[in-house]
């Protein structure tokens, strides 16, 4: 049977397959379905997350204030209306956990991965659909298992979203230290066994199941971001595993891999002997360090598509945003370190781990000049969805360069564990990668949905999240330059500290601003799936192959044969073309530019350059001409 | 100008499956198994330099059954090798054959390992060291290390019988050569792991 004949019975029998409920909206092995199913599950832990900040941040600002509400609703955990310190550190530890795994790992890599991975290729479905809905029902069981600490006697984890022995690994050390603990071990188990086989799938659709011209140079760039994101998790996760293990092993067996002798008054308080607890923090940050880039990196390519669309301009550079998402990618395998500068770490070593550090800015300083230059003299459109992709290479910029500070061990052995720190990671991990997933959902809503969000409802909700977001987290650049450390419940009783009380108190007033600018969010998202305006099947003119699927989602995502790829995803504004867009899948009448037929080798051709206009844009195109940079 | 004709290979798309998808998964998770035993590993070598050092790490010798295990590997993976050519040359009786004696060797090799296991226990090494045995981390490593690969070789297992079923149903054969190929690629990556392991933990003692 030819290709053609296979892919369209495949298509018909997909049309006219009729499942049950629990078949196609719980135990769904549609992508769309799954990716929908990892959007609303991140959406719900992003809001438990957000709440868990607020709350912290009351008591940061006015932490002698009582708050009756909060004993209604929290009751033991803040008697008399004020927040209990040990709660205080769950919070702390919840927050960044549900933040860091649940929305900006799973929540937007599960998400937009799933999507757009076998629609931008020209898939079907993921190599295996099963495996698949298992990656979300791990990660569902996860979720709710980490949720589940909240009701056990001593509460969830509180040794901090890293959670470092020994405090992580005695069982009495704190009352975070106990069954909570062990709740977020099992958690993060079984999120790991969700991101691997979420992972694998990702790849193996990659590699192998790209439509009839689908060369890996004409691949959209939110496809190599989620590529090099699934490789990551690949590497790294199972490393994370291996400590997790060794951490339960310790706690529940009475192994010795991180604890060692400890004595309090003179007296051995541990039996155990030889373990030692920085292996786990390498261990951890081998993890760790990559995972802020499995964070980052799927946001990256999201503003890539989001910005070249509305910017109606082919991406800046497209070879080197590929190969700036791979030397990232490497890099972030080696620089570990620069997390444990403080740990007694060889001088040279630390030296090592600084220049590896340093070193990464050029990748990322090639993408952010890359995406102002795509920018640069575009027609462009300021969509929501465009103006939260431009406000993640805000945060990239601003939480960028305080990472320039942090990577030099002599600065960072001063800043660690303050407040700096804090605005550093908030700013380049957590608001630039939730930029980037708003700017996703805003873009591709229609896609999921089928109808379009409420356009001044999101200009409201960008405006005033990214105004909080700076309010909230450019003063703790501050702060931590001044010593304030993180993690700490109250400073009323250190007045070299408290000082920074109004600050504080400035912080957690934008805090609630943002997150009443996620309320707006969440009534426009939820009352657009019904309500919304009717999409068509291409509303915002672009290229990629997802837009060629009909607005009515099927089981297969084409009703017919799988469009054959002729060109790479960004060929807007081309001056032989009416239309300022040129659709993949659309057979090209441009063979005077060389590309007109589906490729057979992954080889750059030559091709006219997008209308170049004047100034810098002509010495762009001239950059960009001998440099070879432009997808094809 | 050249015609479409003149140039079939521009005008006809390569075909961009490369292998199986759901064999490709196979190997990625193999990787992701790769990079478990080498944060094992690691995690070995940081604190058996550490515990040298400070006269808390016990060396001891591999038991003897570790070595049987180590051969009963290397024959089992000749007998799977056996038994994946059978398939492809459409020899199902031998295919049949080879599949249940490399599933024999298997279960052989897990009952070599509890043996290995339950003689350092005997010799006092436990998993869990004593409370004034310096230095038993050695041995937690060991059983770590050990005991995930058998989790693995369990899994190898499962394969195999799911194998040989098929195999017995006339099912496996050379127009259908994607499950044991799948064994066969799985089995052999549990028998190098072995190899590896059983030379690490014998030079890095």
């Amino acid at each position: 049977m030819s290709t053609a004949a296979a892919h369209g019975a495949h298509a018909d029998a997909h049309e006219h397959h009729h499942e049950s409920f629990i078949r196609k909206y719980i135990f769904s092995t549609d992508h769309k379905m799954i990716s929908r199913q990892f959007l609303i599950t991140g959406i719900v832990m992003g809001v438990i997350g957000m709440m868990m900040s607020i709350l912290f941040r009351l008591q940061l600002a006015w932490p002698d204030q009582k708050f009756a509400i909060l004993e209604f609703f929290l009751g033991r955990w803040a008697k008399g209306g004020v927040l209990d310190a040990n709660f205080y550190m769950a919070l702390v530890t919840i927050h960044g956990t549900i933040m860091v795994f649940y929305v900006l790992t799973a929540g937007l890599s599960g998400t937009f991965s799933n999507l757009l991975i076998p629609l931008q290729c020209g898939a079907r479905d993921m190599a295996s659909p099963f495996l698949n809905m298992l990656s979300y029902w791990f990660f569902f069981l996860s979720s709710v298992v980490l949720c589940w600490s909240f009701f056990v006697e001593t509460g969830p984890a509180s040794a901090g979203w890293t959670v470092y022995p020994p405090l992580s690994a005695l069982e009495k050390a704190m009352p975070g230290s106990g069954f909570g603990m062990t709740l977020w071990l099992v958690a993060i188990a079984l999120f790991i066994v969700s991101a691997l086989l979420g992972g694998v799938n990702y790849i193996s659709t990659v590699l192998n199941m790209r439509t009839k011209g689908m060369s890996m140079n004409r691949l959209p760039l939110t496809i190599w971001a989620f590529f090099f994101t699934a490789i990551l998790g690949l590497l790294s996760f199972p490393v994370l595993l291996g400590a997790a293990l060794f951490l339960i092993f310790d706690r529940s067996f009475g192994t010795s891999f991180y604890l060692s002798d400890i004595w309090l008054n003179g007296v051995g308080a541990l039996e155990n002997v030889g373990g030692s607890p920085i292996l786990y923090q390498h261990l951890f940050w081998f993890l760790g360090h990559p995972e802020v880039y499995i964070i980052l990196m799927p946001a990256l390519g999201i503003t890539s598509e989001v910005i070249a669309t509305n910017a109606r301009k082919p991406i800046f550079g497209y070879t080197a945003m590929v190969i700036s998402l791979m030397g990232i990618s490497v890099l972030s395998f080696i620089v570990w370190g620069h997390h444990m500068f403080i740990t007694g770490m060889n001088p040279f070593l630390g030296s090592v781990f600084m220049f590896l550090t340093l070193v990464i800015a050029v990748p990322s300083a090639v993408k952010v000049f890359n995406y102002l230059t795509t920018l640069w003299r575009g027609n462009i459109r300021f969509t929501p969805a465009m103006l939260f992709a431009i406000g993640l290479v805000s945060f990239f910029i601003s939480g960028g360069l305080t990472g320039i500070y942090l990577g030099n061990a002599a600065l960072d052995i001063n800043l660690h564990d303050s407040y700096f720190v804090v605005a550093h990671f908030h700013l380049v991990m957590g608001s630039a990668a939730i930029f980037g997933m708003f700017s996703g959902i805003y873009h591709w809503f229609p896609k999921m949905f089928g109808r379009l969000m409420n356009n001044t409802l999101g200009y409201f909700h960008f405006w005033l999240t990214f105004i909080a977001a700076y309010l909230v987290f450019f003063p703790m650049h501050f702060m931590g330059l001044a010593g304030v450390p993180r993690r700490y419940y109250a400073f009323s009783v250190l007045p070299e500290f408290n000082v920074w009380l109004e600050v504080n108190q400035l912080i957690t007033v934008a805090a609630i601003m943002a997150g009443f600018a996620q309320v707006l969010f969440l009534w426009n998202f939820f009352y657009s799936i019904y309500r919304g305006k009717k999409s068509g099947p291409n509303p915002w003119n672009s290229n990629t192959l997802e837009w060629s699927t009909p607005v009515e989602h099927i089981h297969g995502n084409w009703p017919g044969e799988i469009p054959t790829v002729y060109r790479g995803p960004y060929e807007y504004s081309r001056e032989d073309r009416e239309e300022d867009f040129y659709p993949q899948h659309i057979p090209g009448d441009d063979e005077g530019h060389g590309h007109g037929a589906p490729k057979t080798k992954t080889a750059p051709v030559h091709t006219e350059e997008a209308p170049a206009a004047t100034g810098g844009n002509v010495l762009f195109s001239a950059l960009k001409k001998v440099l070879g940079f432009s997808p094809r | 100008m050249q015609n479409s004709e003149s140039r079939p290979l521009r005008l006809q798309p390569k075909e961009a499956f490369r292998m199986n998808p759901r064999e490709f998964l196979l190997w990625l998770l193999i990787v992701a198994s790769i990079m478990l035993f080498a944060a094992f590993t690691s995690a070995y070598i940081l604190h058996r330099k550490d515990g040298l050092a400070n006269n808390q790490w016990i060396q001891f010798d591999l038991p003897v059954q570790f070595t049987y295990s180590l051969i009963t590997a290397g024959v089992s993976s000749l007998f799977m090798l056996l038994a994946y050519r059978a398939a492809k040359n459409d020899e199902l009786a031998q295919n049949r054959i080879y599949l249940a004696v490399t599933l024999i060797l298997g279960i052989v090799f897990c009952l070599l390992q509890y043996s290995g296991w339950k003689y350092l226990t005997a010799i006092g090494l436990p998993f869990v060291p004593h409370e004034d045995m310096v230095g038993g981390i050695s041995a937690s490593f060991l059983y770590v290390v050990t005991v995930f690969h058998f989790l693995h070789v369990i899994g190898g297992l499962f394969l195999l019988g799911f194998s040989l079923i098929r195999s017995l149903r006339l099912q496996v054969h050379r127009k259908n050569l994607l499950l044991i190929r799948v064994t066969n690629t799985y089995w052999h990556f549990v028998g190098v792991l072995w190899i590896y392991l059983f030379l690490f933990l014998y030079f890095a003692r």
